[in-house]
């Protein structure tokens, strides 16, 4: 597990360290799992309580899964890139992918409720796309209780 | 239980367990398909021992849902209340698109009851 630690600051000058996990798998179904246990754990160590890690598992299962079914459609399978990301109250996590970007799909092989249940699990998210080609996930959990590190 | 008199009827139950995602829910396919393919005899699908339920692993049991509705029969399922499995049918808003129960002999009793005529 890579930690990359990215100072940021703050009006009092005090550089605050948000620490940022980073993990990165190849755009499989079998990575799906691997993904959901990375930030499952990430989450953990960060201070997220018990009751919390369910729903980060499921949203970035289902936001992986999309990555795995609809961005590589036209292509080889990429990268599935996961950022996990700690700052007061508030947990981050991205789900990036290198693929062909969101595009309406008419044959799509899954239920279509992906970003749905994506809505109901966090407090806030967005997809953004990426201007050098891939779909970015972003979720926001507000973890009200935990003390994140 | 006793006075029923399909009570000794058999009814198939397929105990999922594990994970099922989109990689997973595949394993699961051939033998789901052949339960949904004997109409003689009532599906319960038992979730009881999965620890883990995403769309993908949805979309299975969906899929299973619509062929039994075709031969009018539902699908029941054994969802353990407050469970990870739970959260996700109401996160996808399907509970209502089973025949779900927390307890099996439930579950069975209503299989049975459901039988075509």
């Amino acid at each position: 597990m890579r930690i990359r630690v990215a100072p940021g600051g703050n009006h009092r000058g005090i550089v605050a360290l948000s620490p940022s996990i980073q993990h990165s798998f190849p755009a499989w179904p079998g990575s799906v799992s691997a993904a959901r246990h990375a930030v499952t754990v990430a989450a953990r160590d960060l201070g997220v309580a018990s009751a919390a890690l369910d729903d980060i598992a499921l949203a970035v299962s289902e936001a992986c899964s999309n990555a795995v079914m609809h961005a590589f459609v036209d292509r080889h399978p990429g990268t599935i890139a996961i950022e996990v990301e700690a700052t007061g109250n508030r947990l981050t996590v991205r789900v990036r992918d290198d693929g062909r970007g969101m595009l309406p799909r008419h044959d799509s092989p899954g239920l279509g409720l992906g970003l749905p249940v994506i809505a109901s699990l966090c407090d806030a998210f967005d997809v953004r796309a990426d201007p050098r080609g891939g779909t970015t996930v972003c979720m926001f959990f507000e973890i009200a209780g935990s003390r994140l590190t | 239980m006793g006075g029923v008199v399909t009570a000794d009827a058999p009814v198939r139950v397929l105990r999922m367990q594990g994970e099922v995602d989109i990689e997973t829910a595949r394993e699961w396919r051939p033998e789901l398909t052949e339960a949904v393919g004997d109409t003689t005899t009532p599906l319960i699908v038992d979730l009881s021992r999965v620890t883990f339920l995403d769309s993908t692993g949805l979309g299975l049991l969906v899929q299973a849902n619509s062929r039994l509705r075709r031969q009018g029969r539902p699908l029941v399922l054994v969802v353990v209340p407050d469970s990870p499995v739970a959260r996700v049918l109401e996160a996808t808003n399907l509970v209502a698109h089973f025949e779900i129960f927390g307890d099996p002999l439930a579950a069975e009793a209503a299989a049975r009851a459901d039988r075509p005529e």
